[in-house]
């Protein structure tokens, strides 16, 4: 034994390890800036639209009918959003909700 | 506004929070979400990773300017639990804040503490929190000058400044040494404490009871919107509430869009005195690693917010019925609140809470995974269930306070 090593990684249950390919990215995060109107008609379990609203984002979460539920606010923002503009589709499962706070994880599909 | 402070990555084991945020960077998204015409200009430092992060957030966002200042590695915050003292990669030995020194003169400037670099500001209005738990700098320290300065601190961070522990002391040591327009004091779940130049009484500033409670970044939000609605001509004991009020929509939802909840404010307000709180008891099993890490990890918890907490572990420890139940229950007596984590529902545990109701003591139950027939007598005896620890416990110090 030789004692413990420099640096034993930081936990996370995210996949944001920079040589993950954009189909093996997913993200578990919060809806940001929550719509509560669009939130109220959701459940867990529901997946979710993911759309860059322009190059330069914000990265959005729609609904069905197309309403903005939240956006996605990430760690990994860089990143979701070019994979996004290079082609990659993303969805966003509902995980919890507790009141307007929304728990979502977003992969790619 | 001028804002300074730092930009950094935070993650949270449970529950999941990996965002890049930091003081200086929430301020920013704080005040650029309530007021998206305001003009700010943001100084930080930063890695290339965090940086091509600011480059797109300054995108979407025209009227902010941001002036970084590359590091090669920028810290990254780690937190078992939001009640957990961070672990910070890399160690914040290896940083100097000598080899970076940021200099902002304007009119208004917010200016919180970095780990990173060292700050000198000079300005007519200035808002200063140290932000540094291990190692605040006084504003004398750091060179920089205010016409009107506002410190808005934590009360450890009051205590390692100034010298002093005691509140009259510490006001002295702001008002005559740092010279400041006004001091206020963050007491975490009590709220806190404003004095007013030339006031030796302090406005106690409340605390909201939220439903939930998520405190990472909460210090940052209340000296971000107190700085703003400062700056903004509000006088400030306006601004201090407003402060506070902006802090528990943040706290209640982990997300910064708050102007919707201010404008229809909903929780209620809590004023909690000098006097000392009941007594908490901690029950719950402790018979396997991991039990005895949760139980550990909510004793630090519950005292680190200033519980006085009896907890059979540490106060009894293992032995024959005969020697620790009678123990046991004086504690539970002399308790005024119980916190219970029941996951796994053991019969101890059950049966302290059935004695607790039983003497009307309130219960607070930490539970995340048992279904809804096996809590039903608990629910139906206003026991209060809640899924996250950080709020279970801040739930604890309310009814506490309230207890008393």
């Amino acid at each position: 034994m030789s004692g413990s090593s420099e640096s034993g990684g930081i936990p996370s249950i995210n996949y944001p390890n920079n040589n993950e390919s954009c189909e093996n990215l997913v993200i578990n995060t919060n809806l940001a800036s929550p719509q509560a109107n669009v939130i109220n008609n959701l459940t867990v379990g529901e997946v979710l639209r993911v759309n860059a609203a322009s190059d330069r984002g914000p990265i959005q979460v729609l609904d069905r009918n197309g309403n903005v539920a939240g956006d996605i606010i990430s760690r990994e923002q860089v990143r979701l959003l070019n994979c996004i503009i290079n082609g990659t589709t993303y969805v966003a499962e509902i995980l919890s909700i507790n009141n307007a706070q929304c728990t979502i994880q977003i992969r790619a599909i | 506004m001028n804002i300074i402070g730092g930009t950094y990555t935070e993650i949270c084991f449970e529950p999941i929070w990996e965002n890049i945020y930091g003081s200086g960077f929430r301020a920013v998204n704080l005040i650029q979400c309530f007021d998206p015409e305001k003009e700010i200009e943001f100084h930080t430092c930063c890695d290339s990773k965090l940086s091509a992060h600011l480059d797109l957030y300054n995108k979407l966002h025209p009227k902010l300017t941001i002036n970084p200042i590359q590091i090669n590695v920028s810290p990254v915050f780690y937190y078992d639990h939001p009640l957990k003292t961070p672990v910070i990669f890399p160690r914040p030995d290896l940083y100097s804040e000598d080899n970076i020194k940021m200099e902002v003169i304007d009119e208004n400037i917010l200016a919180y503490g970095l780990l990173e670099a060292s700050i000198k500001v000079v300005g007519d209005k200035v808002v200063y929190d140290p932000q540094s738990p291990a190692n605040p700098k006084s504003f004398l320290s750091t060179g920089s000058q205010a016409k009107e300065l506002v410190i808005v601190i934590n009360f450890s961070e009051a205590k390692k400044i100034s010298g002093e522990n005691e509140i009259e002391k510490i006001r002295e040591f702001f008002f005559n040494i740092e010279k400041c327009f006004a001091l206020i004091i963050k007491m975490g779940p009590k709220g806190a404490l404003l004095f007013d130049t030339g006031s030796k009484v302090a406005k106690c500033i409340p605390v909201f009871q939220t439903e939930r409670v998520w405190p990472i970044g909460s210090g940052d939000v209340f000296s971000g919107f107190f700085a703003y609605s400062w700056f903004n001509g509000d006088d400030l004991h306006t601004s201090a509430r407003k402060a506070s009020m902006a802090t528990s929509i943040y706290c209640n939802s982990m997300d910064l869009s708050i102007a919707n909840s201010l404008a229809a404010f909903e929780f209620s307000e809590l004023n909690i005195g000098e006097e000392s709180l009941g007594q908490i008891y901690l029950a719950g099993p402790f018979f396997t690693f991991s039990e005895r890490w949760l139980i550990n990890e909510i004793w630090s918890s519950l005292v680190k917010i200033g519980l006085k907490v009896f907890s059979p572990y540490h106060d009894v420890g293992h032995g024959k019925a005969k020697d620790v139940v009678h123990k046991d229950l004086v504690g539970l007596d002399d308790s005024d609140v119980v916190f219970a984590v029941l996951d796994g529902l053991d019969s101890g545990t059950l049966f302290e809470i059935g004695y607790a109701i039983a003497k009307q003591k309130k219960i607070i139950v930490f539970v995340q995974n048992e279904d809804e027939e096996s809590l039903k007598m608990l629910e139906g005896t206003d026991c209060i269930l809640e899924k996250d620890l950080t709020t279970a416990i801040y739930k604890t110090y309310w009814h506490a306070a309230r207890t008393k």
